[in-house]
């Protein structure tokens, strides 16, 4: 699926695959990032509106990310993760350490932050769409997840993307702690048996 | 307690720890046994892979253009765009709203500017553009990127930047081979073990339509016919440097 509106058009081969596009941008080629960007951005841009919810936190969290993806493409290693894996990881750290200078400021300066409602944890996991780029791991585990309960994977996908403890879990959720834990410790168990089940 | 002889509460801890659940005494024990264990290191690796996937699941969003350009700037491509309006009310105004003095400032902004851009290339970190392009993506046998090879023309040299995680003893190299249409392959350099290494070359051999790494014994190929040891990489020569 092509989705970069315009690539550049002096860029021989846009359509090659994410790990030939990062290869290149870890020798510096700035066509490259571009047409990286164009790829992948409504993917890392996503993710980090999904983490911040804010949109000029998600704009400065993907800036930064694409700064990193240019400073360390060459340690980039295609046999430890799927490119869409290491660029996502590398968003989701931004996007937390974010939220983290935020809370600090928000402590130092006691005004509140806008307390944007939860973000919709409909089942919007399934989508053909959102599957497009996902490595083969993200799509057993897609797999996995839509098996799960549903509070059971809010509360485990809720948790991974804002890295929440239980109590933090409990509060935004407004369960109790007992009923989170279980939910997390059932959910978890549900997936790695579903996982190990599905190579 | 050990917990790597209890497989299954370990694997439980291990997927808490990876989801980030933990907190306080039970996340510090956790990272106090993954230093002792080893077990405990693979459980917690295994499960931020699995867990890694959920990223990747999320509803896509499209930024405004400006996040690229904001890119741009951070990575310094691009000057920082003026400030706003400045206000000054003192005697000074006549002179600051005057056409002539914005014409003059611009002017030596842009200098500044490109002193600034011509400083930051001259003491760049060598991981600043260079202008060497791609002319080979080389892929392993499971067709994994495995070496990029570009040209530099300033070198002339060939660039080889090692992506593969291939394992090679003390008494093995890698060798970097030219596939002509017809003839046999010519070295283009041995590359060793080092992930980066510059091959001076004054020019690409004619009609050579792909590319080629070997692993031969220290020093290279004993044969001198071409390659000695297996062929583990090859690829296309994109475009042919002038």
């Amino acid at each position: 699926m092509a989705l970069s509106p315009e690539p550049p058009s002096s860029s021989p081969d846009t359509s090659t695959g994410l790990d030939v596009l990062l290869g290149r941008v870890a020798l510096g080629d700035r066509l490259a990032l571009r047409a990286l960007y164009d790829q992948v951005v409504p993917k890392l841009f996503g993710l980090a509106l999904r983490i911040t919810r804010r949109r000029d936190w998600a704009e400065d969290v993907v800036q930064e990310s694409f700064v990193s993806i240019w400073h360390h493409a060459a340690d980039y290693r295609p046999q430890v993760a799927a490119p869409m894996t290491w660029m996502t990881t590398i968003v989701r750290n931004r996007a937390l350490d974010c939220l983290r200078r935020a809370h600090t400021a928000r402590l130092a300066s006691a005004a509140s932050l806008e307390d944007t409602p939860e973000a919709d944890l409909a089942d919007e996991h399934d989508g053909p769409a959102e599957l497009a780029q996902a490595s083969e791991q993200a799509r057993a585990l897609n797999r996995c997840l839509q098996r799960l309960d549903g509070p059971q994977r809010e509360a485990v996908v809720l948790a991974y993307l804002q890295d929440l403890s239980h109590a933090e879990l409990a509060a935004r959720l407004r369960v109790p702690l007992g009923t989170i834990k279980s939910w997390i410790r059932r959910g978890l168990e549900k997936l790695r048996a579903c996982l190990e089940a599905t190579p | 307690m050990n917990l790597a002889r209890h497989p299954d509460l370990l694997d439980r801890m291990a997927a808490q720890y990876a989801l980030g659940v933990l907190r306080g005494g039970a996340r510090r024990r956790m990272e106090q046994m993954a230093r002792q264990e080893p077990a405990v290191r693979v459980a917690i690796a295994h499960w931020q892979a699995r867990l890694a996937g959920v990223a990747e699941l999320q509803a896509r969003a499209v930024p405004v253009e400006a996040v690229w350009c904001g890119i741009e700037r951070r990575l310094g491509w691009k000057a920082d765009p003026p400030e706003a309006q400045p206000t000054r009310t003192t005697g000074w105004r006549h002179v600051w709203q005057a056409a002539s003095f914005w014409r003059g400032a611009t002017a030596a902004m842009t200098v500044i500017a490109l002193i600034a851009v011509i400083a930051t290339i001259g003491l760049g970190p060598e991981r600043r553009p260079s202008p060497s392009t791609v002319v080979a993506l080389l892929q392993s046998q499971q067709s994994r990127a495995a070496m990029l090879v570009s040209w530099d023309p300033t070198g002339p040299a060939l660039v080889v930047r090692r992506l593969d995680d291939l394992k090679l003893t003390n008494q093995q190299v890698l060798q970097l081979w030219a596939l002509p249409v017809d003839g046999k392959p010519q070295s283009l350099g041995v590359i060793g073990r080092a992930r980066q290494v510059r091959l001076p070359l004054a020019t690409l051999p004619a009609n050579v339509p792909t590319l080629a790494v070997s692993i031969e014994p220290l020093g290279g190929s004993t044969n001198p016919d071409g390659p000695s040891g297996p062929v583990v990489f090859h690829g296309a020569l994109l475009k042919s440097p002038r």
